[in-house]
């Protein structure tokens, strides 16, 4: 894959995220370059979906910093709604709007808060939807859609935002599990054309075939992380094998 | 001999005409207090909130009439004097703005969490997701028990009669004492009062069938 500039592209130092008094980010770091493609394993509660959310600062943080293409995200300088544009998140439930179409829920925030002429957001909007194999579903709401292909929506959506960094959280957890693979496709034609993303999934062949870096997380810091097949063939920590031992990699 | 019946249409028509603007007025009333409270059930000042809760659970927990009495009876006595008709507006919208309060409240608090984080994610402020992602949804929502109160405020402004409105009960019951006091062949009271349930029906059923169309039209 690519190799980045020496300053990484992204960069979370010591991370440290509490509710009350459970602390479930206990000191994170990860540096992420520019086209790598991280994926995020653990068990659950071991705090792999807060660290994602903390990057489009949709979780706040207790203490740390977070250093997005040289600029400090928690500076409080940051017009949060400009950041989370660069960042697209894509979640477990898909999270649509049920209101409406297909084509509707692409071009809301470009036509809406970017102020694009209409036209040329439904050009990009359908250009994306045919990249993701769902140009004739323009018309479509999203309850006539199947799982998978509301999942292929909702990243066509956040690209819409033309983001810098891509999240995805659990994204095939929801699904059949025969709707997983046409999802993954589209991650992995992503993860081709030079995307940086963060992915948390429990699809240990997804990891294997598509990651450049494995990170295991357990109890709200990393245990391990490293290149995925040394990971998943040769993991150096207990906690790893354990919960390896548990999943059909 | 029926020539009893243009007479009291004619007075009928003009109790109708004093219904719907009740109606009107109750209706409009009540919506702007459930928009109020159901905007004061999610502010972020706790004091706000418990302002909205208290509203609703005194309205909603005495009986329409009562307020209606009680604006028209017992408040001149502190000096707020006001006519049975402006009376019965304010009684019944404050009763109807607690219920409707409670339709809107209860729309919004069922969009779930996840389309405002979702809306969030993608970099829409707190208001525009509001506006974009949760109103449109709730609104859908809350239209079938939104008309469904306004049916109930349609047909609770037939109480506004005990306080001596001529809205079209009232009439009609004014039509039937005075039928039987000159003996025109009895006081039709069946026929009158068959007259005016046939009224409020086709106001109630009117509502409610529009409401279904907008439902339709809105994919709800």
């Amino acid at each position: 894959m690519s190799t980045g500039p020496a300053a990484p592209f992204l960069d979370l130092r010591d991370i440290r995220v509490s509710y009350g008094s459970n602390e479930v980010l206990k000191g994170v770091n990860l540096s992420v370059r520019q086209g790598e493609v991280v994926v995020i394993i653990g068990p659950s509660g071991s705090g792999k979906s807060s660290l994602l959310r903390t990057v489009n600062m949709l979780q706040p943080v207790t203490r740390g910093e977070i250093v997005l293409e040289g600029e400090d995200l928690l500076s409080g300088k940051q017009d949060v709604n400009k950041v989370r544009q660069r960042v697209g998140m894509v979640f477990q439930h898909y999270n649509l709007f049920p209101h409406l179409t297909v084509l509707k829920n692409l071009t809301l925030v470009p036509r809406r808060v970017l102020r694009e002429p209409t036209a040329e957001s439904e050009a990009r909007a359908r250009e994306l939807l045919a990249k993701v194999g769902l140009a004739d579903k323009v018309a479509s709401y999203p309850d006539q859609l199947s799982g998978g292909q509301q999942q292929r929506v909702a990243i066509a959506r956040a690209l819409m935002m033309r983001p810098h960094v891509m999240l995805f959280d659990e994204v095939t957890s929801a699904l059949d599990p025969q709707l997983v693979r046409e999802v993954l496709n589209v991650m992995k034609d992503l993860a081709r054309s030079g995307m940086t993303m963060l992915v948390v999934t429990h699809e240990m062949s997804f990891a294997r075939e598509v990651g450049d870096t494995l990170v295991f997380m357990a109890d709200g810091v990393v245990v391990e992380k490293g290149h995925p097949a040394d990971v998943l063939d040769r993991p150096s920590h207990d906690r790893t094998r354990q919960f390896l031992s548990h999943t059909d990699a | 001999m029926n020539d009893w019946i243009w007479p009291v249409a004619a007075y009928l028509g003009q109790g109708l005409l004093v219904t719907l603007w009740i109606s009107l007025l109750t209706v409009l009333l009540a919506t702007v207090l459930g928009l109020l409270i159901a905007a004061l059930s999610r502010s972020t000042l706790s004091l706000a909130r418990l302002i909205g809760r208290l509203y609703v659970e005194v309205f909603r927990g005495v009986p329409s009439l009562m307020i209606l009495l009680f604006v028209f009876f017992a408040l001149p006595q502190i000096g707020l004097r006001t006519g049975p008709l402006t009376a019965a507006i304010i009684g019944l919208g404050l009763w109807g703005g607690a219920n409707i309060g409670e339709v809107f409240r209860g729309a919004l608090n069922s969009i779930p969490y996840r389309q405002e984080q979702g809306a969030r994610a993608l970099g829409l402020s707190a208001t525009e997701a509001l506006v974009f992602v949760i109103l449109p949804q709730a609104f859908r929502r809350a239209l079938p028990p939104y008309v469904g109160q306004l049916t109930v405020l349609v047909q609770a402004s037939a109480l506004t009669s005990v306080v001596g409105v001529s809205d079209l009960l009232g009439s009609a019951r004014q039509m039937i004492e005075r039928l039987a006091y000159v003996g025109a062949g009895g006081s039709h009271a069946i026929e009158i009062y068959l007259g005016v349930l046939s009224i409020f029906f086709v106001i109630s059923y009117s509502l409610t069938a529009l409401a279904s169309l907008i439902e339709r039209r809105l994919r709800v």
